[in-house]
């Protein structure tokens, strides 16, 4: 933006590239002129001052630098016009026209029944295609012939989105999406029924996972195995690497019917993963400031628990607010769904951001705004409200998913593909199934231990719930913010191993998922969908109890008056207790 | 760099400020930056280091930390959002006409804004921002022209197109197209004209700013954008006549697109002298803008409608993919036209028009209930966010007597040309439409009273800022602003008066046939064969099975 503004006055050599004023260019231009103008504006400086020498004129009132700046300041601001619209447009709509060409594909796909590529491989392999398109068009001059724009976009020009964007306005739909519409609408009970294992996978897994994935990577780096990385690094690669994506596994067990239990556990654990490895990472990025002692660790330990109890705080107190605005005024009456609705989408992007301004964790808070707005609010707003908001929720996050898995596939021609880079992703793939692995053995035998004989999770469910554990938008997305968070060179082996292993996990985890699902047997049966509900009682022990009763307690507090019901919605809530 | 904050523009300007003056210290001997020739050709080193380091600083800065920067202004937009859609079910609920939604929130936007101002004033923010720093008015208004095109309009454009045609108007919307047509492209030009006018010559007799002719012809093509909200929605809440409805909204809807379009050719006039030659030109681009913008809109619509009709994307099971398809498609449309320069805008409402008519038939039920809801609470965001943010922007104008001068002339000026341009277009469409069609004087009254301005108008302004040099654009978007909410309060306040005095209410006996064969008899022979074409055209479009439930469902009614 700021060598937009030179445009006018600049030197030849900064007028041909100052036209992209893209980010990523702009980095480029600067490295060619680092060595010039370090030299350049010493001499110019003596040049100005010989000028004044000879210069008659008598000083002028206005200070020049004050116009100098003005000027400059006021092109910084107001660059951003019709033209530049332009610029970042013809991006857009090449990834616009990718997505697109996704979509029907995957229609394609699903309709000739091919489960080998889902969608979001469909969208990878997508985005590669077009990457190593632009990566040869650009260093072949072959890039005339196609455009006919004018100038035809380069690979680094696409790639104009950041981690901001990501973090501000692709993950925050997809996050709510899995609470409010996944968990209410499909999982249901299931859900909070495999809540305590749930908690157990994400907690602890995702912290064994952790640890296990950075040992290895700090000490392959140590042995000569691959590149030499330090212990935050490494550690920070292994939280963000554990943040496992639901995504396509949980699409494909949703196509073929999958058990709904393992569904529920293989989903919660994916979705409360993201949450846990986010302030993880965070956790573990607090050191790069203090040095590692018994102290520290306790800080950062007692951080993560006020991030995460915090965050999780705000976005359960925003939902129950909104419940109890609802609840108490006639806004879920006809007539007034446009307020309704437009809080309803309001609230969870509120929590969103009041976390992240709290310095929490902003994803946390939207998730479980999510799960409990499904669980307090719908109950109270009409049905007409509801489907606006869930239709909104639905479609952004499906749009959003697709495109960052498009994105990561343009970005895997962008990276640093060199020799040790690969030989670190391939470690870190290694890393990557040995801490899984561990993560599930360890985990299971530890639930199963106060599980009842009838609810145990058995050897076919362990294999699947190994098998699952791809990697997607979350990861990628914290390897973007570590990219500027961590400050050495290595933090772009970070990037590739990231997307490296996002690929492999979604071409062949994903790939291989329908063939899983036969061959464990694993597809839902249908007798069990009846017995789900008298079944649902035994399970809980009686602390558990306790606790679900008071939940109970504080849900009919929030659900509406039963002299007030209205909506479909409200009169189902009134049947359930019969039918219990 | 220590700053927290380091990507927002404002900081930019702060940090190449402290480069400057390091770098300039020496040289206090030049003169004023514009004319003088060895500061320009001395500088670009200089500079370039000092906004290389600012862009080192940029382009490092997108950290988490930068998140946190960010979210706390789009944090105080939340909110304040949140709060105008209380505000607005209190309003509706007590039945408080007098003021809408959007005047509430352009209410509250000002109160923030003033609040902001007073707390930057008098160090009162320590108190209220216990996150260390509180913002201030610039550091809210990080949002730019580029935020307002590609991310809060197209939405609301489209909705327009899409969900209130479709759904509201229908015929109605149909039957009065000539109508439309006229107020929209006459109307557009004659007030245009007339402002640009108005503003120019006041100019040159002092009685306010002395604008170039340029920037005052801009200012009026820009300022000729009404908006169709605020009206529209008390209209809905009233349930006002259909045929008035139809006209309100088609001229505000297609009246954003001309003045966009007609913006952009005034502007190319920056660049060329004007001759007679010249304006040819710019007249035959405004025509080929248009239409090509138009062919794309349609253009797209059509392609996905024909892709849904030979496809079984409409069949059970696939809904999510269809429904991407269908929600991306605008999106498409606005982009292609910008990027082949034309009219994104134009393109994307016309793209909600043709799709409405041609794709919606095509899509099964469920899809088409997840794209209408998704475009209808985007597009009610943004206009919502719009309006705040013009309230804050308030307070960050150049309040100024010169300024305020102009931006009542200004004001004025705009009711001169809208009660003209109405008055005018109302006789020449009279002039062919038969007894019973007539426009009416209570149209007439009700059409020039609602020419309130809204977002468009701010976002061409708000492009104006960069697109028009000189220190005088700053006067445009004061003038634009206070007009904005002059029209909004005062029209938008007295809507329901309007429409109570001139007895608008929709008949009841009406409500129950909008269809009514008796809206058939006006078209004379050419508009006929028209639509004799347009629906051979869309039975094309159709998938079979749907025509026919079309039918049956029109037969049913007519019964």
């Amino acid at each position: 933006m700021v060598f937009h503004a030179h445009r006018h006055r600049s030197t030849p050599h900064l007028e041909d590239t100052s036209a992209n004023s893209t980010e990523a260019n702009i980095s480029d231009l600067l490295e060619n002129l680092a060595a010039q103008s370090a030299d350049e504006d010493d001499d110019f400086l003596r040049q100005l001052e010989s000028n004044a020498s000879s210069s008659s004129d008598p000083p002028p009132p206005l200070p020049p630098i004050a116009a100098l700046v003005y000027d400059v300041q006021a092109e910084v601001i107001l660059s951003d016009s019709v033209d530049k619209v332009d610029d970042s447009s013809l991006p857009v709509l090449v990834f616009l026209l990718l997505m697109c060409l996704t979509y029907f594909a995957s229609y394609l796909l699903k309709r000739f029944d091919i489960i080998v590529v889902h969608e979001t491989g469909a969208a990878l392999l997508l985005g590669c295609l077009f990457g190593a398109f632009m990566q040869y068009s650009s260093d072949r001059s072959f890039a005339a012939v196609v455009g006919d724009v004018g100038e035809f976009i380069t690979l680094k020009q696409a790639l104009v989105f950041h981690d901001n964007f990501f973090f501000l306005v692709l993950l925050p739909p997809i996050i709510f999406d899995a609470g409010f519409n996944i968990v209410a609408r499909i999982l249901k009970q299931r859900f909070f029924q495999n809540f305590g294992a749930i908690c157990v996978y994400a907690f602890l897994g995702c912290f064994i996972s952790m640890i296990t994935i950075g040992f290895i990577m700090f000490e392959s780096g140590q042995l000569g195995l691959s590149l030499e990385i330090s212990v935050l690094d490494a550690m920070c690669f292994g939280a963000l690497i554990s943040a496992t994506d639901p995504v396509t596994t949980l699409a494909i067990f949703q196509d073929v019917g999958a058990d709904l239990d393992l569904y529920s556990l293989i989903f919660g654990e994916s979705v409360m993963n993201d949450a846990i490895s986010i302030v993880l990472y965070s956790s573990v990025l607090s050191f790069k400031k203090v040095p590692f002692n018994a102290t520290n660790l306790a800080a950062a330990f007692a951080s993560f628990w006020v991030t995460l109890l915090g965050s999780v705080f705000i976005g359960v107190s925003i939902a129950l607010f909104l419940s109890f605005i609802i609840k108490h005024s006639s806004l879920n009456h006809v007539g007034y769904e446009h307020q309704e609705a437009a809080l309803v989408m309001l609230a969870p992007y509120l929590s969103y951001m009041l976390a992240t301004c709290l310095e929490l964790s902003g994803i946390v808070a939207i998730l479980f705004c999510g799960v409990a707005m499904a669980r307090y609010t719908v109950v109270n707003v009409s049905e007409s409200a509801y489907e606006l908001v869930s239709n909104f929720y639905k479609l952004s996050a499906s749009v959003c998913e697709m495109f960052i898995f498009v994105y990561m596939g343009v970005a895997a021609f962008t990276l640093d593909l060199s020799g040790k880079y690969l030989r670190f992703a391939f470690m870190s793939l290694v890393a990557c199934f040995v801490g899984r692995v561990i993560n599930v053995y360890l985990c299971t035998p530890l639930i199963n231990s106060w599980r009842s004989a009838s609810t145990q999770i058995d050897g076919r469910f362990k294999k699947a719930m190994t098998f699952s554990g791809l990697r997607g938008a979350i990861a990628f997305a914290l390897s973007l913010s570590a990219q500027s968070d961590l400050d050495s060179e290595d933090t772009k082996a970070l990037l590739t191993a990231t997307v490296l292993t996002v690929l492999f996990t979604v071409w062949v985890l994903g790939g291989s998922t329908p063939w899983m699902v036969k061959k464990l047997q694993l597809r839902h049966v249908e007798e069990a969908l009846g017995a789900e509900l008298s079944a649902s009682a035994e399970h809980p022990n009686r602390a558990i109890g306790g606790v679900i009763q008071l939940e109970r307690k504080l849900s009919s507090y929030f659900s509406p008056d039963q002299t007030n019901l209205k909506g479909i919605r409200a009169r189902a809530l009134a049947e359930e207790p019969a039918r219990e | 760099m220590s700053a927290s904050n380091p990507c927002s523009e404002a900081n930019i300007t702060q940090l190449l400020q402290t480069f400057g003056e390091e770098l300039f210290a020496p040289e206090d001997d030049d003169e004023d930056y514009g004319p003088n020739v060895t500061l320009s050709v001395a500088s670009p080193p200089s500079l370039e280091l000092l906004a290389r380091k600012a862009q080192q600083e940029v382009v490092r800065g997108d950290s988490v930390e930068e998140v946190v920067d960010t979210s706390l202004p789009i944090l105080v937009f939340l909110s304040l959002m949140f709060l105008t859609y209380i505000i607005g079910y209190h309003l509706k609920r007590n039945g408080i006409m007098v003021l809408h939604e959007t005047g509430a929130a352009l209410l509250l936007g000002c109160v923030f804004g003033a609040a902001m101002q007073y707390s930057a004033n008098n160090s009162f923010l320590y108190m209220v921002g216990g996150m260390g720093e509180f913002i201030t008015v610039e550091k809210a208004l990080v949002f730019d022209d580029n935020f307002f095109f590609l991310v809060l309009l197209p939405p609301i454009i489209f909705d327009a197109g899409f969900n209130i045609v479709a759904t509201v108007l229908k015929h109605r919307f149909w039957h009065n197209f000539d109508a439309i047509c006229l107020y929209a492209f006459l109307g557009t030009t004659i007030s245009m004209l007339t402002v640009g006018f108005v503003v120019y010559e006041s100019g040159q007799l002092g009685y306010s700013l002395d604008l170039p002719l340029l920037d005052s012809m801009c200012f009026g093509a820009l300022i000729s954008a009404t908006d169709p909200v605020t009206t529209l929605a008390i209209f809905q809440d009233l349930n006002a006549d259909l045929d008035l409805y139809s006209l309100v909204f088609g001229e505000s809807v297609m009246n954003d697109a001309i003045s966009i379009v007609l913006y952009a050719s005034v502007l190319s006039f920056k660049t060329i002298p004007l001759t007679s030659s010249s304006m040819l030109m710019v007249f035959g681009t405004f025509w080929m803008c248009l239409l090509g913008s138009v062919l794309i809109g349609v253009g797209v619509a059509l392609a996905i409608s024909l892709l849904l009709k030979h496809t079984s994307l409409n069949s059970p099971g696939y809904e999510h993919h269809e429904a991407a398809l269908v929600m991306l498609s605008p999106y498409l449309a606005y982009l292609l036209a910008t990027c082949f320069e034309l009219s994104g805008m134009v393109s994307i409402l016309f793209c909600g028009v043709a799709m409405a008519r041609y794709t919606v038939v095509n899509l099964s039920s469920d899809a088409n209930e997840l794209v209408s809801n998704f475009y209808k609470l985007a597009a009610s965001v943004s206009e919502m966010f719009i309006f705040i943010y013009m309230g804050v922007a308030v307070f960050s104008l150049n309040l100024s007597g010169a300024y305020v001068r102009f931006a009542c002339i200004s004001l004025l000026a705009c009711l001169v040309s809208r009660f003209g341009e109405i008055y005018l277009c109302t006789g020449i469409i009279n002039s062919w439409r038969s007894k019973e069609n007539r426009i009416n004087g209570r149209f007439k009254g009700a059409l020039a009273f609602s020419g309130l301005r809204g977002a468009i108008a701010f976002a061409l302004c708000l492009s104006a800022q960069s697109d028009l040099e000189g220190e005088d654009t700053k006067a445009l978007m004061t003038a634009t602003v206070l007009i904005v909410l002059f029209t909004v309060w005062v029209f938008g306040g007295s809507t329901k008066y309007l429409v109570d005095s001139l007895e608008l209410r929709q008949e009841q006996a009406e409500l129950n046939c909008p269809g009514s064969p008796g809206s058939e008899k006006w078209q004379d022979r050419t508009s006929g064969k028209l639509i004799k074409a347009e629906r051979r055209l869309s039975t094309y479009f159709r998938s079979e099975e749907a025509s026919r439930a079309k039918e049956e469902s029109r037969l049913s009614d007519s019964v």
